[in-house]
Protein backbone atom coordinates (compact mmCIF):
# COMPACT_ATOMS: atom_id res chain seq x y z
CA UNK A 1 0.00 0.00 0.00
CA UNK A 2 2.90 2.39 0.72
CA UNK A 3 4.13 1.67 -2.81
CA UNK A 4 0.83 3.10 -4.05
CA UNK A 5 1.40 6.42 -2.34
CA UNK A 6 4.97 6.63 -3.64
CA UNK A 7 3.74 5.90 -7.17
CA UNK A 8 0.80 8.28 -6.81
CA UNK A 9 3.22 11.21 -6.75
CA UNK A 10 5.04 9.98 -9.83
CA UNK A 11 2.33 8.65 -12.15
CA UNK A 12 -0.27 10.89 -13.71
CA UNK A 13 -2.56 7.91 -14.45
CA UNK A 14 -2.95 7.24 -10.73
CA UNK A 15 -3.77 10.88 -10.02
CA UNK A 16 -6.32 10.80 -12.84
CA UNK A 17 -7.86 7.67 -11.33
CA UNK A 18 -8.25 9.35 -7.93
CA UNK A 19 -9.82 12.44 -9.52
CA UNK A 20 -12.16 10.25 -11.53
CA UNK A 21 -13.23 8.43 -8.38
CA UNK A 22 -14.07 11.71 -6.65
CA UNK A 23 -15.82 13.27 -9.64
CA UNK A 24 -17.94 10.23 -10.45
CA UNK A 25 -18.99 9.61 -6.85
CA UNK A 26 -20.83 12.92 -6.49
CA UNK A 27 -23.46 12.42 -9.23
CA UNK A 28 -23.55 8.74 -8.33
CA UNK A 29 -24.67 9.60 -4.78
CA UNK A 30 -27.22 12.17 -5.98
CA UNK A 31 -28.84 10.15 -8.77
CA UNK A 32 -28.48 6.87 -6.86
CA UNK A 33 -30.51 8.28 -3.96
CA UNK A 34 -33.48 8.91 -6.23
CA UNK A 35 -33.06 5.60 -8.01
CA UNK A 36 -33.16 3.65 -4.77
CA UNK A 37 -36.07 5.57 -3.21
CA UNK A 38 -38.07 5.40 -6.44
CA UNK A 39 -37.16 1.73 -6.82
CA UNK A 40 -36.17 2.02 -10.44
CA UNK A 41 -32.74 0.43 -10.36
CA UNK A 42 -33.71 -1.79 -13.31
CA UNK A 43 -34.01 1.40 -15.38
CA UNK A 44 -30.36 2.18 -14.60
CA UNK A 45 -29.45 -1.45 -15.30
CA UNK A 46 -31.10 -1.29 -18.70
CA UNK A 47 -29.38 1.95 -19.64
CA UNK A 48 -25.98 0.66 -18.44
CA UNK A 49 -26.12 -2.40 -20.68
CA UNK A 50 -27.36 -0.44 -23.68
CA UNK A 51 -24.22 1.67 -23.39
CA UNK A 52 -22.21 -1.26 -24.84
CA UNK A 53 -23.97 -0.68 -28.17
CA UNK A 54 -22.82 2.96 -28.26
CA UNK A 55 -19.29 2.11 -27.15
CA UNK A 56 -19.01 -0.64 -29.78
CA UNK A 57 -20.30 1.50 -32.64
CA UNK A 58 -18.10 4.50 -31.75
CA UNK A 59 -15.00 2.33 -31.34
CA UNK A 60 -15.67 0.61 -34.68
CA UNK A 61 -15.91 3.87 -36.61
CA UNK A 62 -12.93 5.31 -34.76
CA UNK A 63 -10.71 2.37 -35.68
CA UNK A 64 -11.98 1.39 -39.13
CA UNK A 65 -12.51 4.90 -40.54
CA UNK A 66 -9.75 6.54 -38.46
CA UNK A 67 -12.06 9.10 -36.93
CA UNK A 68 -9.65 10.22 -34.22
CA UNK A 69 -12.14 12.64 -32.65
CA UNK A 70 -14.73 9.93 -32.09
CA UNK A 71 -14.09 8.99 -28.48
CA UNK A 72 -16.06 5.86 -27.47
CA UNK A 73 -17.59 7.86 -24.60
CA UNK A 74 -19.54 9.93 -27.19
CA UNK A 75 -21.07 6.69 -28.41
CA UNK A 76 -21.85 5.75 -24.81
CA UNK A 77 -23.57 9.11 -24.16
CA UNK A 78 -25.61 8.77 -27.36
CA UNK A 79 -26.74 5.23 -26.60
CA UNK A 80 -27.50 6.01 -22.94
CA UNK A 81 -29.60 9.08 -23.79
CA UNK A 82 -31.46 7.20 -26.51
CA UNK A 83 -32.20 4.32 -24.12
CA UNK A 84 -33.25 6.83 -21.44
CA UNK A 85 -35.65 8.54 -23.81
CA UNK A 86 -37.27 5.28 -24.93
CA UNK A 87 -37.58 3.98 -21.36
CA UNK A 88 -38.85 7.31 -20.01
CA UNK A 89 -41.34 7.73 -22.83
CA UNK A 90 -42.63 4.18 -22.36
CA UNK A 91 -43.13 4.68 -18.64
CA UNK A 92 -45.17 7.80 -19.30
CA UNK A 93 -47.28 6.28 -22.06
CA UNK A 94 -47.70 2.65 -21.05
CA UNK A 95 -46.59 2.07 -17.51
CA UNK A 96 -47.45 -1.61 -17.27
CA UNK A 97 -45.11 -2.66 -20.10
CA UNK A 98 -42.07 -0.75 -18.91
CA UNK A 99 -40.10 -3.75 -17.66
CA UNK A 100 -40.51 -5.63 -20.94
CA UNK A 101 -39.29 -2.62 -22.91
CA UNK A 102 -36.28 -2.27 -20.61
CA UNK A 103 -35.38 -5.94 -21.06
CA UNK A 104 -35.59 -5.55 -24.83
CA UNK A 105 -33.41 -2.42 -24.88
CA UNK A 106 -30.97 -4.02 -22.45
CA UNK A 107 -30.41 -7.08 -24.66
CA UNK A 108 -30.55 -5.35 -28.05
CA UNK A 109 -28.02 -2.73 -26.91
CA UNK A 110 -25.59 -5.42 -25.81
CA UNK A 111 -26.10 -7.44 -29.01
CA UNK A 112 -25.32 -4.41 -31.20
CA UNK A 113 -22.22 -3.71 -29.12
CA UNK A 114 -20.94 -7.27 -29.38
CA UNK A 115 -21.41 -7.37 -33.16
CA UNK A 116 -19.49 -4.10 -33.68
CA UNK A 117 -16.74 -5.15 -31.27
CA UNK A 118 -16.38 -8.46 -33.15
CA UNK A 119 -15.92 -6.49 -36.40
CA UNK A 120 -13.40 -4.04 -34.94
CA UNK A 121 -9.78 -5.07 -35.47
CA UNK A 122 -7.88 -5.91 -32.26
CA UNK A 123 -10.48 -4.82 -29.75
CA UNK A 124 -11.04 -7.69 -27.36
CA UNK A 125 -9.27 -5.73 -24.63
CA UNK A 126 -11.74 -2.89 -25.15
CA UNK A 127 -14.61 -5.26 -24.41
CA UNK A 128 -13.11 -6.21 -21.06
CA UNK A 129 -12.61 -2.58 -20.04
CA UNK A 130 -16.18 -1.66 -21.09
CA UNK A 131 -17.65 -4.53 -19.13
CA UNK A 132 -15.54 -4.26 -16.00
CA UNK A 133 -14.19 -0.72 -15.95
CA UNK A 134 -10.84 0.90 -16.63
CA UNK A 135 -10.32 3.64 -14.08
CA UNK A 136 -6.52 3.38 -14.41
CA UNK A 137 -6.72 4.26 -18.11
CA UNK A 138 -8.43 7.64 -17.77
CA UNK A 139 -6.50 10.30 -19.72
CA UNK A 140 -6.44 14.01 -19.06
CA UNK A 141 -8.83 14.53 -21.97
CA UNK A 142 -11.23 11.96 -20.49
CA UNK A 143 -11.02 13.72 -17.17
CA UNK A 144 -12.19 17.00 -18.69
CA UNK A 145 -15.15 15.23 -20.31
CA UNK A 146 -15.99 13.56 -17.01
CA UNK A 147 -15.87 16.94 -15.24
CA UNK A 148 -18.25 18.46 -17.80
CA UNK A 149 -20.79 15.63 -17.42
CA UNK A 150 -20.39 15.95 -13.68
CA UNK A 151 -21.21 19.63 -13.74
CA UNK A 152 -24.33 19.07 -15.89
CA UNK A 153 -25.70 16.43 -13.51
CA UNK A 154 -24.90 18.37 -10.31
CA UNK A 155 -26.36 21.67 -11.56
CA UNK A 156 -29.58 20.02 -12.84
CA UNK A 157 -30.06 18.07 -9.60
CA UNK A 158 -29.55 21.18 -7.51
CA UNK A 159 -31.93 23.33 -9.53
CA UNK A 160 -34.64 20.63 -9.64
CA UNK A 161 -34.13 19.26 -6.11
CA UNK A 162 -37.69 19.86 -4.86
CA UNK A 163 -39.30 18.70 -8.08
CA UNK A 164 -37.33 15.45 -8.12
CA UNK A 165 -38.00 14.99 -4.41
CA UNK A 166 -41.77 15.35 -4.81
CA UNK A 167 -41.70 13.10 -7.87
CA UNK A 168 -39.96 10.37 -5.88
CA UNK A 169 -42.31 10.55 -2.92
CA UNK A 170 -45.71 10.97 -4.52
CA UNK A 171 -45.92 11.49 -8.26
CA UNK A 172 -49.70 11.88 -8.34
CA UNK A 173 -49.64 14.61 -5.72
CA UNK A 174 -46.83 16.46 -7.49
CA UNK A 175 -48.89 16.39 -10.68
CA UNK A 176 -51.88 17.86 -8.83
CA UNK A 177 -49.69 20.71 -7.54
CA UNK A 178 -48.96 21.64 -11.13
CA UNK A 179 -45.49 20.11 -11.35
CA UNK A 180 -44.80 18.98 -14.91
CA UNK A 181 -44.20 15.44 -13.77
CA UNK A 182 -43.63 13.86 -17.19
CA UNK A 183 -40.99 16.39 -18.27
CA UNK A 184 -39.12 16.08 -14.98
CA UNK A 185 -39.30 12.30 -15.21
CA UNK A 186 -37.64 12.45 -18.65
CA UNK A 187 -34.99 14.88 -17.42
CA UNK A 188 -34.28 12.63 -14.46
CA UNK A 189 -33.91 9.50 -16.60
CA UNK A 190 -31.57 11.54 -18.85
CA UNK A 191 -29.41 12.43 -15.83
CA UNK A 192 -29.44 8.76 -14.85
CA UNK A 193 -28.11 7.95 -18.32
CA UNK A 194 -25.22 10.43 -17.96
CA UNK A 195 -24.38 9.09 -14.51
CA UNK A 196 -24.33 5.55 -15.84
CA UNK A 197 -21.89 6.61 -18.58
CA UNK A 198 -19.59 8.01 -15.90
CA UNK A 199 -19.86 4.83 -13.85
CA UNK A 200 -18.98 2.64 -16.82
CA UNK A 201 -15.52 4.22 -16.75
CA UNK A 202 -15.07 3.36 -13.09
CA UNK A 203 -16.54 -0.11 -12.64
CA UNK A 204 -17.83 -1.05 -16.08
CA UNK A 205 -21.26 -1.88 -17.47
CA UNK A 206 -21.84 -5.01 -15.42
CA UNK A 207 -21.09 -3.52 -12.01
CA UNK A 208 -22.36 0.07 -12.48
CA UNK A 209 -25.68 -0.73 -10.84
CA UNK A 210 -23.98 -1.89 -7.64
CA UNK A 211 -22.12 1.37 -7.16
CA UNK A 212 -25.30 3.31 -7.90
CA UNK A 213 -27.44 1.53 -5.31
CA UNK A 214 -25.39 -0.10 -2.52
CA UNK A 215 -23.83 3.06 -1.01
CA UNK A 216 -27.34 4.58 -0.94
CA UNK A 217 -28.70 1.49 0.78
CA UNK A 218 -26.00 1.78 3.46
CA UNK A 219 -26.57 5.52 3.92
CA UNK A 220 -30.32 4.98 4.16
CA UNK A 221 -29.80 3.32 7.54
CA UNK A 222 -28.17 6.43 9.00
CA UNK A 223 -29.96 9.37 7.35
CA UNK A 224 -33.50 10.72 7.42
CA UNK A 225 -33.45 13.44 4.79
CA UNK A 226 -32.84 13.28 1.06
CA UNK A 227 -29.89 15.66 0.94
CA UNK A 228 -28.21 13.82 3.83
CA UNK A 229 -28.70 10.57 1.94
CA UNK A 230 -27.07 12.07 -1.16
CA UNK A 231 -24.13 13.51 0.76
CA UNK A 232 -23.36 10.35 2.67
CA UNK A 233 -23.77 8.16 -0.42
CA UNK A 234 -21.38 10.36 -2.40
CA UNK A 235 -18.86 10.20 0.42
CA UNK A 236 -19.11 6.41 0.72
CA UNK A 237 -18.83 5.94 -3.04
CA UNK A 238 -15.65 8.03 -3.06
CA UNK A 239 -14.24 5.97 -0.20
CA UNK A 240 -15.08 2.62 -1.83
CA UNK A 241 -13.74 3.64 -5.23
CA UNK A 242 -10.47 5.06 -3.93
CA UNK A 243 -10.21 2.07 -1.58
CA UNK A 244 -10.62 -0.23 -4.57
CA UNK A 245 -7.85 1.55 -6.48
CA UNK A 246 -5.43 1.40 -3.53
CA UNK A 247 -6.14 -2.22 -2.56
CA UNK A 248 -5.96 -3.52 -6.12
CA UNK A 249 -2.74 -1.69 -6.97
CA UNK A 250 -0.18 -3.84 -5.09
CA UNK A 251 -1.48 -7.30 -6.10
CA UNK A 252 -2.36 -5.98 -9.62
CA UNK A 253 -6.07 -6.92 -9.42
CA UNK A 254 -8.85 -5.30 -11.49
CA UNK A 255 -9.71 -2.06 -9.61
CA UNK A 256 -13.40 -2.11 -10.56
CA UNK A 257 -13.94 -5.59 -9.18
CA UNK A 258 -12.12 -4.81 -5.92
CA UNK A 259 -14.23 -1.67 -5.53
CA UNK A 260 -17.42 -3.71 -5.88
CA UNK A 261 -16.23 -6.38 -3.41
CA UNK A 262 -15.44 -3.60 -0.93
CA UNK A 263 -18.87 -2.02 -1.46
CA UNK A 264 -20.61 -5.37 -1.17
CA UNK A 265 -18.86 -6.23 2.11
CA UNK A 266 -19.77 -2.84 3.57
CA UNK A 267 -23.38 -3.29 2.44
CA UNK A 268 -23.81 -6.67 4.08
CA UNK A 269 -22.09 -5.50 7.26
CA UNK A 270 -24.40 -2.47 7.45
CA UNK A 271 -27.43 -4.63 6.73
CA UNK A 272 -26.54 -7.13 9.48
CA UNK A 273 -25.84 -4.32 11.91
CA UNK A 274 -29.16 -2.58 11.23
CA UNK A 275 -31.08 -5.85 11.51
CA UNK A 276 -29.26 -6.77 14.71
CA UNK A 277 -29.71 -3.34 16.31
CA UNK A 278 -33.22 -2.91 14.97
CA UNK A 279 -32.31 0.50 13.66
CA UNK A 280 -34.21 0.07 10.42
CA UNK A 281 -37.55 -0.35 12.13
CA UNK A 282 -37.19 1.89 15.17
CA UNK A 283 -36.26 5.11 13.41
CA UNK B 1 -80.64 28.45 -6.95
CA UNK B 2 -78.58 31.25 -5.50
CA UNK B 3 -76.38 28.88 -3.56
CA UNK B 4 -72.89 28.57 -4.90
CA UNK B 5 -71.86 25.14 -6.11
CA UNK B 6 -68.37 23.71 -5.52
CA UNK B 7 -68.67 20.49 -7.50
CA UNK B 8 -71.25 19.44 -10.01
CA UNK B 9 -71.56 16.22 -11.98
CA UNK B 10 -73.90 16.14 -14.95
CA UNK B 11 -74.81 12.70 -16.36
CA UNK B 12 -71.31 11.39 -15.75
CA UNK B 13 -70.39 7.89 -16.85
CA UNK B 14 -67.02 6.33 -16.24
CA UNK B 15 -66.02 3.02 -17.76
CA UNK B 16 -62.80 1.20 -16.93
CA UNK B 17 -61.62 -1.49 -19.39
CA UNK B 18 -65.14 -2.09 -20.61
CA UNK B 19 -66.96 -2.33 -17.29
CA UNK B 20 -68.99 0.57 -15.96
CA UNK B 21 -67.70 2.03 -12.68
CA UNK B 22 -69.91 5.08 -12.44
CA UNK B 23 -73.27 5.17 -14.19
CA UNK B 24 -75.19 8.32 -15.01
CA UNK B 25 -74.15 10.36 -11.96
CA UNK B 26 -75.79 13.74 -11.51
CA UNK B 27 -75.26 15.57 -8.24
CA UNK B 28 -73.79 18.72 -6.82
CA UNK B 29 -71.92 19.70 -3.68
CA UNK B 30 -72.65 23.21 -2.37
CA UNK B 31 -69.87 25.53 -1.20
CA UNK B 32 -68.83 25.57 2.47
CA UNK B 33 -70.44 22.30 3.39
CA UNK B 34 -69.14 19.14 4.96
CA UNK B 35 -70.14 16.31 2.67
CA UNK B 36 -69.30 12.66 2.86
CA UNK B 37 -69.10 10.02 0.16
CA UNK B 38 -69.99 6.52 1.31
CA UNK B 39 -70.47 3.16 -0.34
CA UNK B 40 -69.10 -0.37 -0.43
CA UNK B 41 -65.49 -1.13 -1.37
CA UNK B 42 -65.12 -1.13 -5.14
CA UNK B 43 -68.31 0.87 -5.46
CA UNK B 44 -66.52 3.83 -7.08
CA UNK B 45 -65.88 6.25 -4.18
CA UNK B 46 -62.23 6.87 -5.07
CA UNK B 47 -63.21 7.12 -8.73
CA UNK B 48 -65.51 10.05 -7.88
CA UNK B 49 -62.59 11.80 -6.12
CA UNK B 50 -60.22 11.17 -9.05
CA UNK B 51 -62.85 12.49 -11.46
CA UNK B 52 -63.14 15.69 -9.39
CA UNK B 53 -59.34 16.05 -9.53
CA UNK B 54 -59.26 15.42 -13.27
CA UNK B 55 -56.92 12.44 -12.78
CA UNK B 56 -59.61 10.41 -14.52
CA UNK B 57 -61.71 11.68 -17.40
CA UNK B 58 -65.42 10.87 -17.63
CA UNK B 59 -66.35 8.54 -20.48
CA UNK B 60 -69.48 10.59 -20.94
CA UNK B 61 -70.99 13.61 -19.20
CA UNK B 62 -69.43 16.73 -17.72
CA UNK B 63 -67.88 17.80 -14.43
CA UNK B 64 -67.48 21.32 -13.15
CA UNK B 65 -65.28 22.09 -10.14
CA UNK B 66 -65.16 25.56 -8.52
CA UNK B 67 -66.76 26.99 -11.62
CA UNK B 68 -64.17 25.61 -14.03
CA UNK B 69 -62.69 22.36 -15.35
CA UNK B 70 -61.14 19.89 -12.88
CA UNK B 71 -57.61 20.63 -14.22
CA UNK B 72 -57.97 24.37 -13.81
CA UNK B 73 -59.39 23.94 -10.32
CA UNK B 74 -56.40 21.90 -9.08
CA UNK B 75 -54.46 24.78 -7.50
CA UNK B 76 -57.48 25.42 -5.25
CA UNK B 77 -57.98 21.80 -4.22
CA UNK B 78 -56.35 20.09 -1.23
CA UNK B 79 -56.17 16.33 -1.56
CA UNK B 80 -55.26 13.43 0.67
CA UNK B 81 -54.98 10.10 -1.16
CA UNK B 82 -56.19 6.83 0.32
CA UNK B 83 -53.07 4.86 -0.48
CA UNK B 84 -49.54 6.11 -0.65
CA UNK B 85 -47.08 3.89 -2.47
CA UNK B 86 -43.86 5.22 -1.04
CA UNK B 87 -40.63 3.60 -0.01
CA UNK B 88 -40.99 2.59 3.66
CA UNK B 89 -37.64 4.20 4.45
CA UNK B 90 -38.15 7.26 2.28
CA UNK B 91 -35.74 9.93 3.55
CA UNK B 92 -38.12 12.73 4.50
CA UNK B 93 -39.16 14.51 7.67
CA UNK B 94 -42.75 15.43 8.44
CA UNK B 95 -41.88 19.03 7.47
CA UNK B 96 -40.55 17.89 4.07
CA UNK B 97 -43.85 16.16 3.36
CA UNK B 98 -46.02 19.16 4.28
CA UNK B 99 -43.80 21.52 2.27
CA UNK B 100 -44.55 19.35 -0.75
CA UNK B 101 -48.07 20.76 -0.59
CA UNK B 102 -46.64 24.22 -1.28
CA UNK B 103 -44.73 23.13 -4.34
CA UNK B 104 -45.39 25.04 -7.54
CA UNK B 105 -44.07 24.33 -10.97
CA UNK B 106 -42.04 27.49 -11.26
CA UNK B 107 -40.59 27.82 -7.81
CA UNK B 108 -37.30 29.59 -7.20
CA UNK B 109 -34.14 27.52 -6.78
CA UNK B 110 -32.90 26.55 -3.34
CA UNK B 111 -34.47 25.79 0.02
CA UNK B 112 -37.98 26.88 1.01
CA UNK B 113 -38.16 30.32 2.60
CA UNK B 114 -39.01 31.14 6.20
CA UNK B 115 -42.56 32.23 5.40
CA UNK B 116 -43.27 29.00 3.56
CA UNK B 117 -41.96 26.95 6.48
CA UNK B 118 -44.10 28.93 8.92
CA UNK B 119 -47.12 28.15 6.78
CA UNK B 120 -46.32 24.45 6.87
CA UNK B 121 -45.86 24.60 10.65
CA UNK B 122 -49.26 26.28 10.96
CA UNK B 123 -50.93 23.46 9.06
CA UNK B 124 -49.20 20.91 11.31
CA UNK B 125 -50.33 22.80 14.41
CA UNK B 126 -53.93 22.70 13.22
CA UNK B 127 -53.70 18.92 13.24
CA UNK B 128 -51.80 18.76 16.51
CA UNK B 129 -48.70 17.42 14.78
CA UNK B 130 -46.29 20.35 15.35
CA UNK B 131 -44.18 18.32 17.79
CA UNK B 132 -43.47 15.82 15.04
CA UNK B 133 -42.24 18.34 12.44
CA UNK B 134 -38.66 17.11 12.47
CA UNK B 135 -39.42 13.43 12.89
CA UNK B 136 -38.75 10.90 10.16
CA UNK B 137 -42.05 10.46 8.31
CA UNK B 138 -41.62 6.69 8.00
CA UNK B 139 -41.31 6.33 11.79
CA UNK B 140 -44.84 7.60 12.48
CA UNK B 141 -47.88 5.44 13.12
CA UNK B 142 -50.55 5.03 10.47
CA UNK B 143 -52.87 7.57 12.09
CA UNK B 144 -50.07 10.12 12.54
CA UNK B 145 -49.06 9.76 8.89
CA UNK B 146 -52.64 10.39 7.85
CA UNK B 147 -52.69 13.62 9.89
CA UNK B 148 -49.48 14.75 8.20
CA UNK B 149 -51.00 14.05 4.80
CA UNK B 150 -54.12 16.02 5.79
CA UNK B 151 -51.81 18.89 6.81
CA UNK B 152 -50.14 18.64 3.38
CA UNK B 153 -53.61 18.92 1.78
CA UNK B 154 -54.57 21.88 4.01
CA UNK B 155 -51.38 23.89 3.74
CA UNK B 156 -52.42 25.84 0.64
CA UNK B 157 -55.71 26.98 2.26
CA UNK B 158 -57.73 25.25 -0.46
CA UNK B 159 -61.30 26.10 -1.37
CA UNK B 160 -62.09 22.43 -1.73
CA UNK B 161 -60.65 19.73 0.51
CA UNK B 162 -60.88 16.11 -0.65
CA UNK B 163 -59.95 13.41 1.88
CA UNK B 164 -60.04 9.79 0.76
CA UNK B 165 -60.63 7.50 3.77
CA UNK B 166 -58.86 9.67 6.36
CA UNK B 167 -59.99 7.51 9.28
CA UNK B 168 -58.87 4.07 8.15
CA UNK B 169 -56.02 3.68 10.66
CA UNK B 170 -57.39 6.00 13.29
CA UNK B 171 -58.93 5.15 16.64
CA UNK B 172 -62.37 6.39 17.66
CA UNK B 173 -61.19 9.38 19.70
CA UNK B 174 -58.93 10.59 16.89
CA UNK B 175 -61.76 10.06 14.43
CA UNK B 176 -64.09 12.29 16.41
CA UNK B 177 -61.33 14.91 16.76
CA UNK B 178 -60.81 14.89 13.03
CA UNK B 179 -64.50 15.24 12.23
CA UNK B 180 -64.76 18.11 14.73
CA UNK B 181 -61.90 19.85 12.95
CA UNK B 182 -63.37 19.27 9.49
CA UNK B 183 -66.77 20.42 10.62
CA UNK B 184 -65.20 23.65 11.93
CA UNK B 185 -63.21 24.13 8.71
CA UNK B 186 -66.23 23.60 6.50
CA UNK B 187 -67.27 27.14 7.43
CA UNK B 188 -64.34 28.35 5.34
CA UNK B 189 -63.94 25.62 2.75
CA UNK B 190 -65.87 22.78 1.17
CA UNK B 191 -64.88 19.50 2.80
CA UNK B 192 -65.54 16.22 1.04
CA UNK B 193 -64.63 13.06 2.94
CA UNK B 194 -64.75 9.52 1.60
CA UNK B 195 -65.53 6.90 4.20
CA UNK B 196 -66.90 3.39 4.36
CA UNK B 197 -68.04 4.04 7.90
CA UNK B 198 -71.19 6.05 8.48
CA UNK B 199 -71.04 5.54 12.25
CA UNK B 200 -69.88 8.94 13.42
CA UNK B 201 -69.98 11.02 10.35
CA UNK B 202 -73.77 11.22 10.17
CA UNK B 203 -73.65 13.48 13.23
CA UNK B 204 -71.59 16.03 11.35
CA UNK B 205 -72.91 16.07 7.81
CA UNK B 206 -76.23 17.06 6.42
CA UNK B 207 -75.88 15.16 3.19
CA UNK B 208 -74.38 11.84 2.26
CA UNK B 209 -73.43 10.93 -1.29
CA UNK B 210 -73.89 7.20 -1.68
CA UNK B 211 -71.85 5.63 -4.44
CA UNK B 212 -72.36 2.10 -5.70
CA UNK B 213 -72.02 2.46 -9.48
CA UNK B 214 -75.04 4.74 -9.23
CA UNK B 215 -74.83 7.90 -7.19
CA UNK B 216 -77.57 9.04 -4.83
CA UNK B 217 -77.66 11.93 -2.42
CA UNK B 218 -79.36 11.36 0.91
CA UNK B 219 -80.29 13.70 3.67
CA UNK B 220 -78.78 12.22 6.85
CA UNK B 221 -81.95 12.99 8.81
CA UNK B 222 -83.87 10.61 6.56
CA UNK B 223 -81.17 8.03 6.27
CA UNK B 224 -82.25 4.95 8.13
CA UNK B 225 -80.49 1.63 8.52
CA UNK B 226 -83.11 0.10 6.27
CA UNK B 227 -82.33 2.35 3.34
CA UNK B 228 -78.62 1.69 3.64
CA UNK B 229 -79.02 -2.05 3.93
CA UNK B 230 -81.29 -2.14 0.91
CA UNK B 231 -78.88 -0.10 -1.17
CA UNK B 232 -75.59 -1.60 -0.14
CA UNK B 233 -76.31 -5.03 1.24
CA UNK B 234 -75.40 -4.10 4.79
CA UNK B 235 -71.73 -3.42 4.07
CA UNK B 236 -71.94 0.10 5.45
CA UNK B 237 -71.93 0.38 9.22
CA UNK B 238 -74.71 2.59 10.34
CA UNK B 239 -75.70 4.14 13.63
CA UNK B 240 -78.80 6.22 13.69
CA UNK B 241 -78.67 9.52 15.51
CA UNK B 242 -81.30 11.89 16.62
CA UNK B 243 -80.38 15.30 15.37
CA UNK B 244 -81.22 17.95 17.89
CA UNK B 245 -83.71 20.75 17.14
Amino acid sequence: MTQFFIDLKMHAFLQHAIWTAILVSIPCGIVGSYIVTRRISYVAGGIAHTVLGGLGIARYFERVYHLEWLHPIYGAIGAALLAAFVIGWTSIKAREREDTVISAIWAIGMAIGIIFIARTPGSSEDLMSYLFGSILMVSEKDLILIAVLDAVIIVCSFVLYHQFFALSFDEEFARLRGVKVDSYHLIFIGLTALTVVLLVTVVGIVMAIALLTLPVAISGIFTRRMWQLMLMSAFLTTAFTIGGIILSYGPDLPAGAVTIILTGIAYFLALSWSTWSGRNTSR
Amino acid sequence: MTEEIAVSFHRVNFTYTGSPVIVNATFSIPHHTFTTIVGPNGGGKTTIIKLILGLLKPTRGSIEVLGTTPENARPFIGYMPQHLHFDPHFPATVMDIVLMGLLKNNRPIGPFGKKTREKAMEALTRLGMEKFAHRHFASLSGGQRQRVLIARALVTDPELLLLDEPTTNVDTVAEIDLFDLLSEMSERMTCVVVTHDLGFVSQYVKEVICVNREVMVHDTAHLTGDVVTKLYGGSVRMVQHRHGG
